[in-house]
């Protein structure tokens, strides 16, 4: 058993020393997560569209049963600033409503009541913004104009010539689901690779080397040297494996994953049970490296010139 | 003390040792001469259990090393001819690794390990990589982990192989000490005056067959030479060698 830890804390020493072996082992846990991250990073950008909607209002306390239309319609209404329109310049505002001294009258009176929308509409990002105030505006008034039908015995239906039905055939969820159907591949692929280098450095380069002789010398079992060096390969795959998923648990919180709709429900008790399940791919992943059992007594070709 | 009974190994048509018996006892310095590829090598390999001999036997204080490996390898101290060192280890982890593959630990390992490196003077190297040392420095890494486990029977494949004066004068003063010791150390070389200096018999090889043993002057005595080179190439057959070219 000592000579067996012996053998492995060899292995260890010696392969963490190794700066191919470290980079063969940390390549894939550091590289495949980052590209993940940059996969997922475009295509929750992509679908911002989600995110709340804020609604900038200068003037608002003069139109409140548009402001609480709004709150409803589940937009956050804010007070614009007094120097709005630099903010526009800018690029720190997307739009602004203006509710001009005139609204309350010309509501009140049901002549149509005038709002500005003060935007940029040259540039691109505010478009979205644009667009779904406009939309949400255009909610509240067909509201009130059918309101004010109802209350003449008109059946607001009359008003609306057309009903534009919208479906939504975006494949943006299941886009995302296949890629995170890809995590678990990773996973295993990493459990396989992780201590190649170790595997074949432990035997195929230690007879390289010309050590195997020398080692072989010492009075030491050889199902007791193989188990320790296979024990160094299960430890860097394992270590492999961990870092692996550690790096992505780190880089999908780091993404917002309710942007495209999606969840990641990663807590410590999947982590143990895809550990679990790992294990034993770790530990049988050694096969296509080591020849078992090795033979008892090395033939004399096997000298190194 | 170290027996060797009709020793045969053959690759493909090639026999590379033939029928080769010989003894070396405790106490003495046995030297293997012979020439380049005449079958040191493999009869060292024959000897440390990692070639298994086609016919023939060898006893390691009367163990069989082919039955009994594990119990051979404690009493056996072997410096291959390919040192075969791990270029990120120090110095001091290879004699930690092989005395812990000795079943050595402790304080016990770590007074031994002081020892051997005081004793070859390699105070400065121990704790560097052996990556980058020089052939004098590797050889006396590749000897203080032989010598770890304070090994009865050494054995040494052309340990001055690529040693300077200086490394071959420490080499040679280790020998004797380990001979005083009581030590059996079995010694390949092509080297003459390493013979000379420091065997006290020689078991001459020529071909894959023992063509002489005995102490140097009972080598010369036979042949009728005066110097061993002498000796040496008479017992060869290089002079007729060189003749047919």
């Amino acid at each position: 058993m000592k000579q067996l830890f012996a053998i492995l804390r060899k292995e260890l020493k010696d392969s963490l020393r190794d700066r191919r072996t470290v980079f063969a082992a940390l390549l894939v846990p550091v590289l495949i997560p980052l590209m993940l991250g940059i996969g997922f990073g475009t295509m929750a950008h992509d679908g911002k569209k989600g995110r709340p909607l804020i609604i900038t209002l200068s003037g608002g306390t003069r139109a409140p049963s548009l402001v609480s239309f709004l709150k409803k319609e589940g937009a956050t209404v804010q007070p614009a600033p007094a120097n709005f329109e630099a903010l526009l310049w800018e690029g720190k505002l997307d739009a602004v409503v203006v509710v001009p001294e005139t609204y309350g009258e010309e509501f009140s009176s049901t002549r149509p009541a005038k709002l500005r929308l003060v935007a940029d509409f040259s540039r691109s990002s505010a478009e979205e913004t644009i667009l779904r105030v406009t939309r949400v505006i255009g909610r509240y008034s067909s509201q009130v104009s059918a309101m004010r039908l109802l209350a003449r015995g008109v059946s607001p239906e009359v008003a609306q010539a057309i009903d534009l039905q919208e479906t939504d055939l975006s494949t943006q969820k299941s886009r995302s689901a296949t890629l995170l159907g890809i995590i678990p591949m990773i996973l295993m692929t990493v459990i396989l690779i992780a201590g190649v280098y170790v595997a074949v450095d432990s035997t195929a380069g230690e007879r390289e080397r010309g050590s195997l002789e020398p080692l072989l010398l010492n009075p030491v079992p050889r199902q007791t040297l193989v188990s320790g060096k296979w024990l160094a390969v299960v430890v860097f795959n394992i270590g492999g494996f961990g870092l692996t998923l550690a790096s992505m648990l780190v880089v999908l919180n780091l993404i917002p994953l309710q942007n495209i709709g999606m969840s990641l429900g990663i807590g410590a008790r999947e982590v143990v049970i895809m550990l679990l399940i790992a294990l034993p791919f770790a530990l049988s992943s050694v096969h296509s490296n080591f020849s078992w059992p090795p033979s008892p007594v090395p033939s004399a070709k096997a000298r190194p010139i | 003390m170290i027996e060797a009974h009709g020793l045969r190994k053959t690759f493909g048509k090639i026999t590379a040792v033939d029928e080769v018996s010989f003894l070396a006892r405790d106490g003495e310095v046995t030297g293997l001469l012979g020439p380049n590829g005449a079958g040191k090598t493999t009869s060292m390999r024959l000897i440390y259990g990692l070639a298994r001999p086609d016919s023939g036997r060898v006893l390691i204080e009367g163990q069989e090393c082919t039955t009994n490996p594990v119990e051979v390898a404690r009493r056996l101290g072997v410096v291959p001819d390919t040192r075969g060192l791990y270029p990120r280890l120090t110095c001091r982890e290879h004699l930690r690794y092989f005395g812990e593959l000795q079943n050595l630990s402790g304080l016990e390992l770590e007074r031994r390990i002081d020892e051997l490196i005081e004793s070859l003077g390699m105070e400065q190297i121990a704790d560097r990589r052996v990556q980058g040392f020089s052939q004098g420095e590797r050889v006396k890494v590749a000897l203080a982990r032989a010598l770890v486990h304070g090994p009865q029977n050494i054995l040494m494949d052309e340990p001055s192989n690529g040693l300077d004066v200086m490394g071959t004068r420490a080499l040679r003063a280790l020998v004797l000490r380990l001979k005083e010791e009581g030590k059996c150390i079995l010694f390949s070389t092509h080297i003459m005056q390493e013979v000379t200096a420091i065997c006290d018999r020689v078991i001459v090889i020529g071909k894959g067959r023992v063509v002489a043993s005995g102490t140097t002057e009972e080598i010369m005595h036979m042949t009728g030479q005066t110097t061993l080179e002498d000796a040496f190439v008479d017992l060869i057959g290089l002079s007729e060698e060189l003749v047919g070219i």
